[in-house]
């Protein structure tokens, strides 16, 4: 299968500059400005293949966003090379806009002042949509995310989560082969993630439409994505599927045990690191070396009066969180 | 309420002129329904512009800076398109019908000279001078591209000078009437539009300056906007 996104050692950096505080450092800064290079992102490569579903993971300022805006064709490249669906994406043709959609969570699509509907309307017209496929995307899409009753109330009284899947049917109104999705669910409560995060792995599995997907939130990443992509400081620094990353990055296992005879802290210290301990000694979570797991399991059962065991792996947040803080470099 | 506003400033101004005639015979050879021609030309390039690109415009520097400006990028449109005029503000049409046109009649009307044909080529050196204008403004909006605060000069460079439409161009040293004709073109808008009315100008001279004016801002704007969205960085 050929590759329908193809990035190839991709670079881009911004210049700004730094501004001492106060009137002085504002008319000092009329003469002089103390201009610096911002790497955004160094020299990444990877493919992705039709139909998948991505994970862009990153801390703040690691360069997922804009490495997304090169693949839209919003940013230019400072150097390297991108096709996407066989396009330059920064030559913005509009037979390659017409073939993607960019949503963006804390920035809206819509028109703020049109009800959703129009809005809707707008893109049919602009992105060339027939009435029939355009009537059949929008029943299909509302009844799906529960927003029929929402689409003539103007964009600004809509409610965020109201809003963002207003927002998703913007997007899709004209069968986007890809889907570029810049933290889709940032603000939104915990029901409205899981629906949007349901619709948006089903469309991925009905449609075959490629996501790519940046987010915070890890549970966006587990359900929806089974290959993920880690950057850095701009840098590349894991890209495979999601099962590999535990097996690779994860050093322990977590041990989570109820005890029928009450513990001290002390006395479990020695198996391993403690990560939750329960006033009164019946309950205990522990962090053990993976390589050792089993072993501590029959140790602590042997030593203790155990009601029950469980071994878990430890959290992609916890995973992601260490890889970030012990600064992996990046692949060779 | 905008509109209203209007109508009361183009009202005063219109007593203005009307309180001058009382006291002079003619202010440089312009006599009142010639300024008043003068006026309602001038007028009518806010309208148009304040109708079709100004908004627009003037809120371009903004969502470059602010990263809104990515919204317009993703969408299958000529981008200087959709960046002019993603926003019509139909509600000037209300001066534009109310206070402009009768001026505008009264102007040209009130001459023994007048014939429709002068109208045509006022009308199309308007339009052509509009279209410069809007070229100008389109070339300075790219330069946030470059430059974060354009949305001042843009202010004093093209909005206050336009105040300056409504003055006779005679009246100005070479210097200013250089400047008012060939860098800042807004004589076309008003000035040689009542000129053609007066039968005071040369038709081939200015609809040649107007192209090469027109050809020269057109190209500024472009070289302008695809190096600015080559630089075009957004935030978030």
């Amino acid at each position: 299968m050929d590759p329908i996104i193809t990035v190839g050692h991709l670079s881009r950096s911004f210049r700004s500059y730094k501004k001492e505080p106060g009137v002085l450092g504002s008319l000092r800064s009329l003469y002089h400005r103390d201009f610096f290079d911002v790497h955004a992102v160094k020299d990444i490569s990877f493919t992705i293949n039709p139909g998948e579903a991505i994970g862009f993971i990153g801390p703040n300022g690691a360069g997922k966003t804009t490495t997304l805006k090169m693949l839209s064709g919003l940013l230019y490249p400072s150097a390297g090379q991108v096709s996407v669906l066989g396009y330059e994406p920064f030559q913005r043709k509009p037979e390659y806009l017409k073939k993607y959609a960019l949503i963006m969570g804390q920035k809206s699509q819509l028109w703020w002042d049109l009800p959703p509907l129009e809005g809707f309307i707008l893109n049919k017209e602009i992105y060339q949509v027939s009435d029939t496929s355009f009537n059949a995307n929008i029943r299909y899409l509302a009844d799906l995310l529960d927003v029929t009753s929402v689409l003539k109330i103007p964009v600004r009284k809509l409610s965020l989560g109201q809003r963002m899947k207003c927002e998703l049917i913007a997007a899709l109104i004209h069968n986007p082969q890809i889907l570029f999705l810049d933290e889709p669910t940032i603000g939104l409560d915990v029901v409205v993630q899981k629906k949007i995060r349901a619709f948006l792995k089903t469309h991925n599995q009905e449609k075959k439409t490629t996501i790519i997907l940046t987010s915070h939130n890890m549970d966006d990443v587990q359900e929806i994505c089974k290959r993920i992509i880690i950057i850095n400081h701009g840098s590349l620094i894991y890209d495979g599927p999601l099962a590999d990353l535990t097996k690779q990055y994860a050093k322990n296992k977590v041990l989570k045990l109820i005890f029928n005879q009450p513990v001290t802290k002390t006395k479990l210290k020695k198996y391993g690191a403690i990560t939750h301990f329960e006033v009164g000694g019946l309950s205990a979570t522990i962090s053990v070396p993976r390589v050792k797991h089993t072993t501590i399991a029959g140790d602590i059962l042997r030593d203790f009066s155990v009601d029950d065991l469980d071994i878990a792996e430890t959290s992609l947040e916890d995973i992601i969180r260490e890889i970030f803080e012990t600064s992996l470099q990046p692949k060779p | 309420m905008g509109a209203f506003a209007n109508i009361l400033w183009t009202v005063s101004q219109l007593i203005t002129v009307n309180y001058l005639f009382t006291k002079i015979p003619s202010f440089q050879g312009w006599s009142l329904a010639d300024l008043i021609l003068l006026l309602s030309f001038g007028q009518v390039y806010v309208y148009v512009s304040a109708m079709i690109f100004d908004l627009n415009l003037n809120k371009l520097p903004d969502k470059i800076i602010s990263g809104a400006f990515d919204r317009m990028l993703t969408k299958p449109i000529n981008i200087l398109f959709l960046s002019s005029f993603e926003q019509l503000s139909i509600a000037t049409l209300i001066p534009m019908i109310t206070t402009v046109t009768p001026l505008m009649l009264y102007g040209m009307i009130n001459r023994s000279s007048f014939q429709l044909l002068d109208l045509f080529f006022a009308t199309i050196t308007l339009i052509l001078g509009i279209i410069t204008l809007y070229f100008l403004s389109l070339a300075i909006s790219g330069l946030t591209f470059f430059f974060e605060d354009i949305q001042s000069i843009k202010e004093y460079v093209v909005m206050r000078t336009i105040d300056l439409a409504r003055i006779p161009l005679s009246i100005f040293p070479q210097l200013i009437q250089s400047v008012l004709t060939f860098i800042i073109p807004i004589a076309f808008i008003a000035y040689y539009p009542a000129q053609i009315i007066r039968h005071q100008t040369d038709l081939f001279f200015i609809f040649f300056i107007q192209a090469f004016l027109l050809v020269i801002f057109y190209l500024t704007a472009q070289i302008i906007w695809k190096a600015g969205l080559k630089k075009y960085s957004g935030i978030g």
